[in-house]
């Protein structure tokens, strides 16, 4: 009788994408690549795998043998009594199963009608995103044998105050660092697996169990023996909410990077209350890039990397409106300042009309003004806002009028609804140095 | 081992003796007559499959391997022995070594589709153990419910109407395979929570099926007398508005994915997100979906909706 229930209660569903893990059978370089990587694991020559434990070794192996379709070489990999109690291991040998399974079933064909039904269904109990921890280990070393040498698309210029930036790939649970070497040049400086908010997608309200998707900052950083138990060595908060949440009406706050509670080595991906979190052997490691008020973190899903092309475009775009508006500042011609503003602008108290208010009176007063802008920080979001897209920029402005002299960094928010539209002024403030 | 589990893994054997039965039809209590038929003649590979299917029955499962393993040597070009392996291993809990015979079986008898099935009821289980396993040792939502997807990969009803309509043969084959993959799952966990969530996607599953149905009346029984509609309509506005619009409908399909069930702390309430698909004769969407459910005295209902 109970089996009827169940029975019931099956969701008529589509056969979820291939995604991840799931065998792909895509391009022939994909297949070249995964039989590559398979190869230097089991050589196991190269420094990438020479530094991982025997057990990661195995799992990553499962995981790419996975990748390549061939579920039973990842069963295999997978064996004694350790795999047991490792909940990745575990995983990563049901999903073999289960790929065999959808195979076995695929083979039998259509020997009965239901069948079909039964393929589906083991088709959507796809396991994949549990393995991302598997994946992200396998890209990180992957990029590391490959000497992956792209940046991320999102980042345009590093002022003189950025020592390093976080970048959170929420759907791929994977936490990427570069820090600037003693040469000034960003390289990457850790790789790591990272456990985000049990709840998907961005965060809205306190408690939604989401981590925000934005540009944020590290706050402070400290080793509390108080936290250790539940927070591990090292937490470094973030500056959540910042001026472009508030301006959504997003709260909650706490957003901070720390490690696994006492005892824990492995957590699923999606995990925490919206903090980011990593195994606490890893955690000291990466928090050592962390600089406070010096470290940028982006957090997105799926962020993108590029050679430099979209970058560049993005970038010149970017410039070319900032020194526009500079010019327009300086030419005092209020009208053709404020054109720059968006409608949902926000500095401070003022929205729009009583900036426009503020300007021109200041604008009346004056026989001339000068504003140089110099060491920009340029940084595209990676997440859509209401507004379309955003792009952070701060640099150091001075100014001069006839009346009035004054030094310090500047961030503005710019929008714009699509590519073809011009970016716009959604926030600007003066921020501390 | 299950009650009723022999029972099944004695039809299977049966069937997969079918080629062979005519010639060894074993007589209840002959086990000494067996054993002394392959006494006298030990190459006589038919005798010791009826011992092994004798064994099989009587639980004597080493020496039931052993018989089968007898025939393999003597007629390493028969499929059966090994399938019976299979059901013996099953039977004895040691999956994968089931899932090997079933392996070696369809080596010689490439594309035997009883036999995939079987195989890929095999690896389901082992799925689903391991699976369990991995929530024994951390807690996933997510996991969870891919677990009870699992759960329920194999259509226990459909499983049953096929057995007036199917051959003989593969019916056994097929139960046995139901069999496999209805086994009890290992304990895990935070069992509440897994029972809300499965009642939880049932009513969701009925939701959908009268909406699909077109069952106006079963559809509308599945909102709470609390829900709310958005857009400044009452209740009965709404009600008579579903009325009108799935009345009108000569075909309404609706499909679900990605369904992530939350539910409250007290078990009473849950949010479910879902990706719904839908198509009826006038229109076609797909969009991401939030229902609220609260459990009233009739059941989980439906108290807010709303698309995400």
């Amino acid at each position: 009788m109970k089996w009827h229930l169940v029975a019931a209660a099956a969701l008529a569903m589509l056969p979820a994408a291939s995604a991840g893990l799931a065998a792909m059978g895509g391009g022939s370089d994909d297949a070249e690549r995964n039989r590559r990587i398979l190869e230097t694991l089991e050589r196991g020559d190269s420094a990438a795998v020479r530094e991982l434990p025997g057990n990661e070794r195995a799992i990553l192996k499962a995981a790419i043998a996975l990748k390549s379709g061939q579920p039973e070489v990842a069963a295999a990999s997978l064996s004694g009594d350790w795999v047991k109690a490792d909940p990745l291991a575990a995983l990563l040998v049901a999903e073999a199963y289960r790929q065999q399974a959808v195979q076995a079933v695929a083979s039998a064909g259509d020997y009965a009608r239901n069948l079909q039904g039964e393929r589906s269904r083991l088709e959507e109990a796809d396991l994949t995103p549990g393995l991302r921890e598997a994946e992200a280990k396998l890209d990180a070393m992957i990029d590391r044998i490959d000497g992956a040498s792209d940046l991320p698309r999102d980042i345009l210029a590093l002022g003189s105050n950025v020592r390093s930036y976080f970048l959170v790939d929420k759907a791929r649970s994977r936490l990427i660092v570069f820090e600037r070497d003693g040469k000034g040049q960003f390289r990457r400086v850790a790789d790591e697996y990272v456990v985000t908010g049990a709840g998907s997608g961005d965060k809205l309200r306190e408690g939604d169990g989401r981590t925000p998707n934005g540009i944020y900052r590290f706050k402070s950083k400290s080793s509390d023996p108080a936290l250790a138990d539940r927070y591990g060595p090292v937490v470094v908060p973030t500056d959540y909410p910042n001026d472009l949440d508030l301006l959504h009406g997003k709260n909650g706050h706490g957003i901070w990077m720390h490690g696994f509670q006492s005892g824990v080595d492995r957590r699923p991906p999606q995990d925490t209350k919206g903090c980011f979190a990593l195994p606490n052997d890893r955690l000291p490691t990466v928090a050592a890039h962390a600089y406070p008020g010096q470290s940028l973190v982006l957090v997105g899903e799926e962020l993108a990397f590029d050679g430099g092309g979209a970058r560049q475009a993005l970038l010149a775009g970017v410039q070319q409106m900032v020194e526009q508006w500079r010019q327009d500042w300086q030419s005092l011609d209020s009208e053709a300042y404020l054109r720059h503003y968006h409608p949902q602008f926000r500095s401070g108290g003022r929205d729009l009309a009583a900036w426009s208010r503020y300007k021109r009176q200041v604008n009346s007063s004056k026989e001339y003004a000068k504003v140089g802008l110099r060491d920009f920080t340029i940084v595209h979001d990676p997440n859509r806002w209401p507004e379309g897209e955003v792009v952070l920029v701060e640099f150091e402005q001075q100014y001069e009028s006839d009346n009035f002299r004054d030094r310090g960094r500047k961030r503005l928010l710019l929008a714009r609804s699509d590519a073809v539209s011009p970016w716009r002024i959604l926030i600007e403030r003066e921020i501390g140095q | 081992m299950r009650g009723g589990a022999l029972l099944k893994g004695a039809a299977l054997l049966g069937v997969l003796l079918a080629p062979l039965t005519a010639v060894a039809a074993p007589a209840d209590n002959e086990l000494a007559q067996l054993q002394s038929q392959v006494d006298r003649d030990a190459l006589n590979y038919q005798s010791w499959f009826a011992l092994g299917v004798k064994q099989s029955k009587l639980r004597n499962y080493p020496r039931a391997i052993e018989a089968f393993n007898k025939v393999s040597e003597l007629r390493p070009d028969l499929a059966e022995p090994h399938n019976n392996l299979a059901v013996v291993y099953f039977q004895m809990g040691n999956f994968t070594a089931a899932a090997r015979e079933l392996d070696r079986s369809l080596e010689i008898k490439p594309g035997h589709a009883a036999t995939e099935s079987s195989l890929g009821a095999i690896y389901l289980r082992l799925a689903i153990d391991h699976i369990g396993r991995s929530l024994a040792l951390r807690n996933d939502a997510q996991l969870r419910q891919q677990y009870e997807r699992l759960l329920r990969v194999r259509d226990v009803q459909a499983e049953e109407s096929r057995v007036a309509e199917a051959p003989a043969g593969e019916v056994a084959a097929t139960t046995t395979s139901a069999e496999a993959a209805s086994a009890k799952a290992p304990t895990v966990v935070d069992g509440d929570g897994a029972k809300v969530e499965q009642q939880v996607l049932q009513a969701v599953e009925q939701w959908r099926t009268a909406w699909s149905g077109r069952d106006i009346d079963a559809f509308l029984a599945s909102y709470s007398d609390r829900f709310q509609p958005g857009g400044g309509q009452t209740l009965e506005q709404w009600r008579d508005h579903k009325r009108r619009v799935i009345g009108k409908s000569r075909k309404i399909e609706v499909r679900l994915e990605k369904v992530l069930v939350q539910p409250s702390r007290s078990g009473k309430r849950a949010r479910v997100q879902l990706l719904q698909h839908y198509r009826s004769d006038a229109l076609q969407s797909s969009g991401r979906k939030q229902l609220e459910l609260e459990l009233e005295t009739t059941g989980w209902k439906i108290v807010g909706e709303g698309s995400l």
